[in-house]
């Protein structure tokens, strides 16, 4: 196959001879191996080769988008885009493209062992933790795993040229555990860069403990209690609520519910988040986002006080901002909007143990994530995976129970965050504690 | 066709089988064209072109799965020799084999049958329209902070060909018009949005009056910041025909899967023959209707689909079957194999999955509910089918209180468990309508619709934040 950059290029020249203002090529080539597990028994494999090539063409202040599955029609993609972007109604917002800028290295993005390891060897390995988490015939595990050496390359004609290349592996085992008529599940993910740090034999045993550990849900009494997230549903949440509250687009557009707000205590106190795209080998670190525009570390949240917006191109301009390289992609079809990298939030002053001790009515929610539904401010998510908690101790596992609470109040009402972190795939999180929010269930 | 078919049928036959084995070349040609209008101002005007070839092997009881970009023999062939060799390194891992069933094999062409080809209507009518929906949504008040109007047309086709002799050739279109409103007041955000979708041509579009399905969406979304906070709490709900057909396609839909069911990772596993529900309740899942989002003819591997019955009277029937899955439990394939494009591998889905009419009126149903919720406009949802524990969102309710409708409430989501839930129904609506075309993922995307009459359940948990 030719060199990406050179058919990206190619596609960029071509659509300046078309007559157009400013040329974007976008490719990507992604080759996978992917091996299924169900019932503790390999079902097979597969290995494909995916991407392509997406194209932003705008005329004047008029955009047009396509693209294609073969490298070899990126021409026809080209004309395509020039073609809608002729017909399209101007965006009296859009500016411009970024252009050219110094990128800085990111170590371990592209781990030579994992790029070359096997099929074989991955599913030789993966099986050894299927073996560890089946304990007995009353669990049923499953999982699955893909391994991914990706290549993406972006040019524009304001003289971007970007170029990145990294290997992964991502996937999970997940067990069910029947006792008599009661069915619990559990779950752990499998993410990283390094081959030397995959290890599904730990992986199986924690899927197997958490699953054996929930059987038994009930249901509780719906009332006002305290929730603990743990690392993982700390991530899954305040990612989420930030890409929503400082989405430079939204905040544009006056729909971010943290509009207007920079400078304002937005947070507890104890709260301070940044991104930070440079983490050595985070599945999320990157030198560029995906316009080519350099990625930096960016304060969000300063000890309660909200410091900036997260921008691409696009939405910068339009609020007359600095691009902070957030631009994300999808996928090579769609056009970027700005999203956090890794998600970096500093320890407190509580251990974990004296957050739950100190609780004397709420839920500990483990793996999930309170995720807000569009625009709305308000929460309302199910617990996928939760305890109850009365009087500082772990009562039971919970089921068919709900959280219900503003996104302000979330942020607010932090009254304890642990001085455990957990690095997470790249984010690095503690547990933290939310008062007062309205817990229903089916009791 | 002849050439496609032809040419799978010679990349198939350069490879002999033993009994058992099995090779399937699927070829997809899909374009896509999506006109987005934001605020007065064209925020996304795009084409795609999916163009590739999926080819499985199952191989000693192994499934190997490949893809390839070109259709020239050459290629073909290497592909195929990919998803052998991928099979082949499954063997040592293999505990337990999969299978198809040998005695059924396909052959047929279903072409679009639609009156109007989205890709004949020039781009500048088809940016129209969606103006048109953008600015009558925007225009209902200033506290509209962003209005958007979507409008996607897609024109797929598969061609399969398999080693136990199915050929089959079926076209697909999709459009889908659907329009969004978020207001603003203070801290308070709202959303309100409405969607029509079918597997019929542009005719689709002209049957909508934009002006009119705009101002209904800025309208609601404007009443939203007036409405109440959501309460809390296990209640009664009744629910509306879009918000039952996200129901019953989260709540039972996905846990009839049979792939859930061979992996044991249903609670319906089974369960045929049991009773799952109340005597009136009546399950199908019916891709065969015309013209909905999510009916087809033939499914990714081929199969001819047909209405399949759920739930009868309260118990279970039967599950939704890929081949593989048919094989496992020696059932009939019945067409629920689908892929979203060529780069996946075929799995149990939804096609039209709806509860059927009672003969109730939504003023009986309400009486029947007396004091609880109304729950309307679907907003999607989420199932753990092992556990059997569901989610879903509305857009907006109302109150119900001494069998009244009351003010208006907020989006809020609600939980329940699939295996109370259709016991636990009060009353079904006399007013069945196939409310809700949606997109389902389960790992790769599939066009449905999910419908339903009004229906009143007990117990169900409403996650309000007072």
């Amino acid at each position: 196959m030719a060199n990406l950059v050179t058919l990206a290029k190619k596609g960029v020249e071509y659509g300046a001879t078309l007559g157009a203002d400013q040329v974007e090529v976008l490719i990507v080539n992604e080759k996978q191996i992917h091996m299924e597990i169900r019932k503790s028994s390999l079902k097979g494999g597969d290995i494909l080769e995916v991407g392509g090539a997406g194209v932003r063409i705008y005329i004047g202040k008029s955009l047009g988008l396509a693209s294609t599955t073969r490298f070899k029609e990126i021409n026809d993609a080209v004309k395509k885009a020039y073609a809608l972007a002729k017909g399209s109604p101007e965006d009296p917002y859009f500016k411009s493209l970024p252009s050219s800028g110094k990128y800085r290295t990111v170590r371990g993005l592209y781990d030579k062992e994992l790029a070359a390891v096997t099929f074989e060897s991955l599913a030789k390995n993966m099986m050894e933790g299927i073996k560890e988490a089946s304990l007995s015939k009353d669990y049923t595990v499953s999982g699955g795993l893909t391994k991914s050496i990706r290549e993406q390359v972006i040019v524009n004609s304001l003289g971007v040229e970007a170029r990145t290349r990294g290997a992964a592996i991502s996937g999970s085992i997940g067990v069910k555990y029947e006792k008599g008529t009661d069915t619990s599940l559990g779950y752990e993910p499998i993410n990283g860069r390094k081959l030397k740090d995959f290890n599904p034999i730990s992986t199986g045993k924690i899927a197997a403990e958490k699953a054996k550990s929930r059987i038994g849900a009930k249901k509780i009494s719906s009332a006002v209690m305290d929730v603990i997230l743990d690392h993982k549903s700390t991530l899954g949440s305040l990612a989420s609520f930030i890409n929503s509250g400082t989405n430079g687009l939204s905040v544009a557009l006056g729909t971010a519910f943290f509009t207007g707000k920079i400078g304002e205590k937005v947070a507890a106190k104890g709260i301070t988040i940044k991104d930070d795209p440079f983490v050595a080998s985070g599945m999320a670190s990157q030198s560029f986002d995906d316009e080519g525009s350099p990625s930096i570390k960016l304060p969000l949240i300063e000890k309660g006080v909200l410091k900036n917006y997260l921008t691409d191109s696009y939405s910068a301009n339009r609020l007359g901002a600095k691009n902070n390289g957030h631009g994300t992609r999808v996928s090579f079809i769609s056009k970027p909007s700005p999203s956090i990298s890794n998600l970096i939030i500093s320890p407190g002053r509580w251990n974990t143990d004296e957050i739950i001790k100190e609780t004397k009515k709420g839920i500990l929610i483990e793996d999930s994530a309170l995720t807000l539904q569009g625009a709305s401010t308000n929460i309302s998510r199910m617990v996928d995976n939760g305890y109850y908690i009365e009087n500082g101790k772990i009562i039971h596992p919970i089921k068919n129970t709900m959280v219900g609470l503003t996104v302000f109040d979330a942020f607010i009402n932090i009254n304890a965050i642990s001085k455990e972190i957990e690095e997470l795939w790249g984010s690095k999180t503690p547990n933290i504690r939310i008062t007062k929010a309205k817990i229903s269930s089916g009791q | 066709m002849d050439n496609y078919i032809n040419l799978a049928k010679k990349v198939i036959e350069k490879y002999p089988l033993s009994k058992g084995n099995f090779l399937e070349i699927r070829f997809f040609i899909g374009e896509f064209t999506n006109i987005n209008i934001r605020n007065n101002a064209s925020e996304q005007i795009s084409n795609e072109s999916k163009i590739g070839v999926a080819l499985r092997a199952l191989i000693d009881g192994a499934w190997g799965f490949s893809t390839s970009k070109n259709f020239t023999k050459r290629d073909l062939s290497t592909a195929m020799e990919t998803a052998i060799s991928a099979s082949k390194a499954s063997v040592n891992g293999l505990k337990e084999k999969s299978e198809v069933p040998l005695n059924y094999t396909y052959t047929g062409k279903a072409p679009l049958k639609i009156k109007i080809d989205p890709r004949s209507i020039p781009l500048e009518e088809k940016i129209k329209v969606a103006i048109e929906l953008e600015k009558n949504i925007r225009i209902q008040g200033d506290k509209i902070k962003v209005s958007t109007a979507s409008l996607t047309d897609i024109v797929q086709r598969e061609i399969i060909v398999n080693s136990l002799g199915t050929e089959v050739d079926v076209s697909n279109c999709y459009v889908r018009m659907s329009g969004s409103g978020t207001a603003r007041e203070g801290t308070l955000i709202q959303n309100a949005s409405n969607s029509v979708g079918t597997s019929r041509g542009w005719e689709t579009i002209t049957e909508i009056n934009p002006t009119e399905m705009g101002s209904g969406i800025g309208k609601r979304a404007m009443s939203l910041l007036t409405a109440q906070a959501p309460p809390g709490g296990s209640m009664n709900v009744l629910m509306d025909p879009t918000l039952v057909g996200v129901f019953i396609h989260e709540a039972f839909g996905h846990a009839i899967e049979a792939d859930s069911i061979i992996n044991n990772m249903s609670v319906l596993a089974g369960k045929v023959g049991h009773k799952v529900g109340v005597e009136g309740i009546n399950v199908y899942e019916d891709p065969t209707i015309p013209g909905l989002r999510g009916s087809y003819e033939y499914d990714s591997e081929g199969t001819k689909t047909r209405k399949r019955v759920i739930v009868d009277k309260g118990v279970l029937k039967g599950y939704l079957h890929s081949l593989e899955t048919a094989a496992k439990m020696g059932a009939e394939p019945n067409g629920g194999g689908r892929a979203e494009n060529f780069n996946y591998k075929p799995i149990p889905r939804m096609g039209v999955t709806y509860i059927d009419k009672g003969d109730m009126s939504l003023e009986e149903l309400c009486q029947e509910i007396k004091e609880g919720v109304y729950l309307s406009k679907s907003y999607g949802g989420y199932v753990n089918p092992a556990i059997g524990q569901f989610f879903f969102t509305a857009q907006e309710g109302r109150i119900i209180t001494k069998g009244e409708m009351g003010p208006l409430i907020q989006n809020v989501s609600m939980s329940g468990l699939t295996l109370e839930v259709l016991s636990n129904v009060l009353g079904i609506g006399k007013d069945l309508e196939m409310a809700f075309p949606g997109t389902c993922g389960k790992g790769q995307s599939a066009p449905v619709t999910g419908g339903g009459p009004s229906l009143a359940v007990k117990n169900v948990v409403v996650g309000g934040s007072r």
